[in-house]
């Protein structure tokens, strides 16, 4: 069963796209239509205009505040008691604390459920009436004539903040499901969306009341809300049942919506009280299936990061959040008969998912969202912004006029602008742009001199700067263009010689690699191929030219430094001939070929061979103290060989002018990648040797020893004295990685 | 050694072994040119028994001339001098045929008893060059089939051969390697000897692949 287990984001591969801005429009439109019906209906009830808490002590209800241009002015004043609400001809309703229950979701059973209602029923009654009469505390009668609507700005706060929620779950979740494609759990957002702006629109008629609702549009809106509600807990444990992977069979997703509908009808009917709290046992058995479904997830993304952070996700965004409001609300109503959050919070809380969601979109890859929608939607919402705050401020601060237009600007310049920039560096910590920007000199430059590393290595820590992956491993070559594999998860970058890289999510493991970091990847990578390759025509340019300088030196110098060699009487000068030769060749073979490594084991070899010659034919032992085994895997520039070698070759010569010696040591270590070179003679033989010709070139001979050593970034000690002379050179070394190195053995 | 070829564009250096050969072969009668073409033009006409010749020519390669001299004069022995000592070319002219090679900037005497080593059959062995016949013999044996060969065993060369070749390139001289691995100076000469003839055999082995190829020879 692999197949089924195959990365969700690729499973839910992108099909088609469609204008998504229409879209988009539509969605608003929609947003618009719910708000027109709820405003309507909201401001399309008896009104009384006073706005009413629970009393603390006693029974009534107290007066708060009164609206100024309502119908209970200049009657009914803040302070006032009010123990009951009647019509002329009727009887008074009693009134209490519990009629101001906001949401009838607290009461445990249909038997409490009822009795609120049937009471709402009777005050709504009396608010209909052509005159409200209002039995205060204190006694007094007072005859209201209640307005048979309210004007949109008396509304409660609470009743758009429920607006604002729900637009927002319907917006995000279009906007999810318009980029995304037609994949199922993009759907299911939407669908998620769509359902909690039903359940919001309810809600927010339920809490505008003044006072009360006919028992009958009640039990509407009540229906209305669980259905909605329901809805917004079926598609999300759907999309937990399938995002980021398949969990379980659809059995149980079936018998989960059966429950779930036969709940919303054993409300609408009342058929049985569920066990403790009829909302409550509910909201139970949906907090339990999440859990499960979370569970699941899990498990089954267990060896995938990518879709481990999508479980994550929603284990933090949907699952606990919800959990939290689900518990503060209805249980802690099931519990203690009241809730420790108002309704407002708890759904506010729910509907925060929908803004954790863009998060999530744009950080985890969710759904494989191309982060330049992020742009559309702020776009639009600046739009849209704009337009509604300017409505608010003309409505809530009326006397404003035309100035309104700049305070909207003012807050729209100071707390629009400031908050999207900062939500933008959240979602998009570093901008790439100026990384490379940054790097990419430095990168060239490397590549260009050679200093500071090999450009393999220049590479990779271009790749580390850029994307700051939580770890680097080389790999095999597997393309020779960058990809995205494990839906994101990894990136491969090819080397720019050899193998690959694989750079594990970005940011030290905060994000996963975008397809944005993918065209970056491939921007770089071609920019430095191409580098590489012009590099390379230069090299080869220059080894057609060395070759041709070779041929010179072979013909011309060559020749006459032989003839020197062999037809100089005088011992030293052929000597000398013979080093000049040597260098001669070193130089043609090595300068100019600054990126090849000749293997550290096959110099040596060379060095002794060449050494343990010119030792032979002076009648002088050679002991060769180094470990041929310790060199493997360490690799010299073709500077260092040539500076080593005249080092070599000049510390000889100095230890046999020195004082003609019996054997000349010459030992290799290694420490760590450090290589300590040392020629001493024994000190033996014929004191005095140094005739007046040598000092002088003893004196330019130890410069330029030193100027070689210091070139490779090392040192040189020399220890002399009437017998003895020493050279030690300390010179760090790189190892060469087990690459081939054939280029340039000689001898 | 009767008859001596010296191709050599370096008048010195072609001037002395004219001088020096006789002494180095008693009785012998040496020829010098100075490009390929005088090379090509003395052997159609005289027969040779050694064959001295430098790499960088005038109007050729030694390597080359060498090739030719191995194909349609298999008595003639011939023998690499050269100025440079690369392995790249020396390997190229050793696997042309050559069965042994000079550096031009040893002493003389040295190189006419090295001459004289060869003629004898004890060629030279540098560390380049032996790690490069190494290298030579472990790609034979993987072209073969024989699996990846890391280190030269499974291939023509017999063991004690390979730890030969692997002393020698880590740049032990020939009795340092005959003490290391209990043996005589002359044993590994002849070590060293029968590793040249491999090469040789393998060169001709692969001339006969190729001339089948070709369809020169028939191959059943």
């Amino acid at each position: 069963m692999r197949t089924a287990r195959t990365n969700a984001p690729e499973r839910w591969r992108r099909r088609e796209r469609r204008s998504p801005l229409h879209a988009l429009v539509g969605a608003l439109v929609l947003v618009a239509a719910a708000l027109s019906v709820t405003g309507w209906q909201a401001t399309h009830v008896p009104w009384l205009g006073i706005e009413l808490a629970t009393q603390a002590e006693g029974g009534g209800v107290a007066v708060v505040s009164v609206w100024a241009d309502g119908p209970a002015a200049g009657i009914v004043v803040a302070g006032d008691v009010l123990s009951g609400i009647g019509t002329v001809s009727g009887e008074a309703v009693s009134l209490g604390p519990a009629d101001l229950v906001v949401d009838p979701d607290v009461h445990p059973t249909f038997a409490s459920l009822n009795a609120f209602l049937q009471r709402q029923d009777r005050l709504a009654a009396a608010l209909a009436a052509p005159v409200t009469v209002i039995t205060a505390a204190d006694g007094r009668t007072l005859k209201v004539q209640a307005r048979p609507g309210r004007p949109l700005s008396t509304l409660p706060a609470d009743f758009w903040l429920f607006q604002i929620y729900g637009a927002t779950a319907l917006l995000v979740g279009a906007w999810v499901w318009l980029t995304a494609g037609q994949r199922l759990p993009a759907l299911l957002i939407f669908a998620s969306g769509l359902a909690f702006l039903v359940s919001t629109a309810s809600a927010s008629l339920i809490v505008a009341r003044e006072l009360a609702l006919p028992a009958a549009t009640l039990r509407n809106l009540v229906s209305a809300f669980h259905l909605g509600n329901n809805l917004f807990s079926l598609v999300l444990i759907a999309l937990m049942w399938h995002y980021p992977r398949r969990v379980g069979g659809r059995l149980l997703l079936w018998l989960f919506a059966g429950w779930l509908a036969f709940a919303w009808l054993n409300e609408r009917h009342q058929w049985h009280d569920l066990p403790g709290h009829n909302v409550g046992f509910q909201v139970s058995i949906v907090m339990l299936v999440g859990i499960v479904a979370v569970a699941g997830q899990w498990r089954a993304t267990r060896g995938s990061a990518a879709d481990r952070a999508v479980v994550k996700f929603l284990l933090l965004a949907l699952v606990l959040v919800n959990i939290i409001a689900l518990l503060a609300y209805y249980h802690a109503a099931w519990l203690s008969g009241r809730p420790l959050l108002p309704l407002v919070g708890s759904l506010g809380l729910a509907g925060l998912f929908y803004l954790a969601l863009v998060i999530g979109v744009v950080r985890y890859r969710m759904f494989d969202v191309e982060r330049w929608w992020l742009h559309i939607w702020l776009w639009l919402a600046a739009g849209v912004g704009i337009l509604g705050l300017d409505i608010l401020v003309s409505v809530l601060v009326p006397g404003l006029g035309q100035y309104t237009l700049v305070l909207v600007l003012v807050l729209v310049g100071w707390v629009y602008f400031p908050l999207r920039q900062w939500l933008w560096e959240k979602a998009f910590p570093a901008s790439e742009s100026a990384q490379v920007l940054q790097s990419l000199p430095a990168f060239m430059l490397q590549l260009v001199t050679g200093r500071g590393g090999d450009p393999e290595s220049a590479w990779r820590t271009l790749l580390d700067d850029l994307f700051q992956p939580l770890e680097t491993a080389r790999v095999a070559r597997m393309a020779e263009v960058p990809r995205l594999l494990s839906g994101g998860e990894r990136l491969y970058v090819p080397g720019l010689e050899s193998g690959g890289y694989e750079l594990r999510l970005a940011n030290h493991g905060a994000r996963l690699l975008h397809s944005r970091d993918l065209a970056l990847a491939r921007t770089i990578h071609d920019i430095a191929a191409r580098l590489v390759a012009e590099l390379e025509a230069h090299r080869r340019g220059v080894t057609r030219e060395r070759e041709r300088i070779m041929r010179d030196l072979h013909d011309d110098v060559g020749g006459r430094l032989l003839t020197l060699i062999h037809e100089c009487r005088q011992r030293r000068a052929a000597e000398t001939a013979r080093e000049a030769l040597e260098a001669l060749r070193d130089v043609i073979y090595l300068n100019g070929d600054g990126e090849a490594r000749v293997a550290l084991e096959e110099v040596v070899a060379r060095w002794r061979r060449q050494t343990r010659k010119r030792l032979e034919r002076v009648g002088v032992r050679l002991a060769w103290d180094w470990d041929p085994d310790m060199l493997a895997g360490f690799g010299l520039s073709a500077r260092a060989v040539l500076n080593l070698g005249r080092i070599l070759q000049e510390a000889v010569s100095n230890a046999l002018r020195h004082a003609r010696p019996g054997e000349i040591r010459v030992a290799g270590r290694l420490s760590g990648e450090v290589l300590h070179l040392l020629v001493a003679n024994d000190g033996v033989g014929r004191t005095g040797a140094a005739d007046d010709g040598d000092a002088g070139a003893g004196g330019q001979g130890m410069e330029n020893m030193r100027r070689r050593a210091a070139e490779l970034g090392g040192s040189l000690v020399v220890e002399a004295s009437a017998q003895t002379y020493r050279v030690e050179v300390v010179v760090p070394l790189a190892r060469t990685e087990g690459r081939a190195d054939e280029t340039l053995s000689r001898r | 050694m009767k008859h001596c070829l010296v191709v050599e564009d370096h008048a010195h250096t072609r001037q002395w072994w004219l001088a020096e050969l006789p002494g180095i072969f008693p009785g012998c009668v040496a020829r010098a040119v100075s490009t390929v073409a005088g090379a090509r033009r003395l052997l159609r006409q005289e027969r040779f028994s050694l064959a001295i010749v430098d790499i960088k020519l005038p109007d050729g390669s030694g390597v080359d001339l060498i090739g030719e001299i191995c194909r349609r004069h298999p008595d003639t022995m011939c023998v690499v001098n050269s100025i440079f000592d690369d392995d790249q070319h020396v390997f190229a002219a050793l696997r042309a045929g050559a069965q042994g090679y000079l550096t031009k900037d040893e002493p003389r005497d040295s190189q006419a008893e090295q001459l004289r080593r060869i003629v004898h059959g004890q060629p030279p062995l540098s560390p380049g060059i032996a790690r490069r016949i190494l290298r030579h013999f472990a790609r034979q044996g993987e072209s073969r089939g024989a699996g990846p060969v890391a280190d030269g065993s499974a291939h023509d060369l017999t063991e004690r051969e390979v730890d030969v070749l692997r002393l020698i390139a880590k740049g032990y001289s020939r009795p340092e390697v005959a003490e290391l691995l209990g043996l005589s100076v002359n044993t590994v000469a002849t070590y060293t000897k029968s590793i040249y003839r491999k090469l040789d055999i393998s060169r001709r082995a692969e001339a006969v692949v190729e001339a089948v190829r070709l369809g020169l020879i028939r191959s059943d």
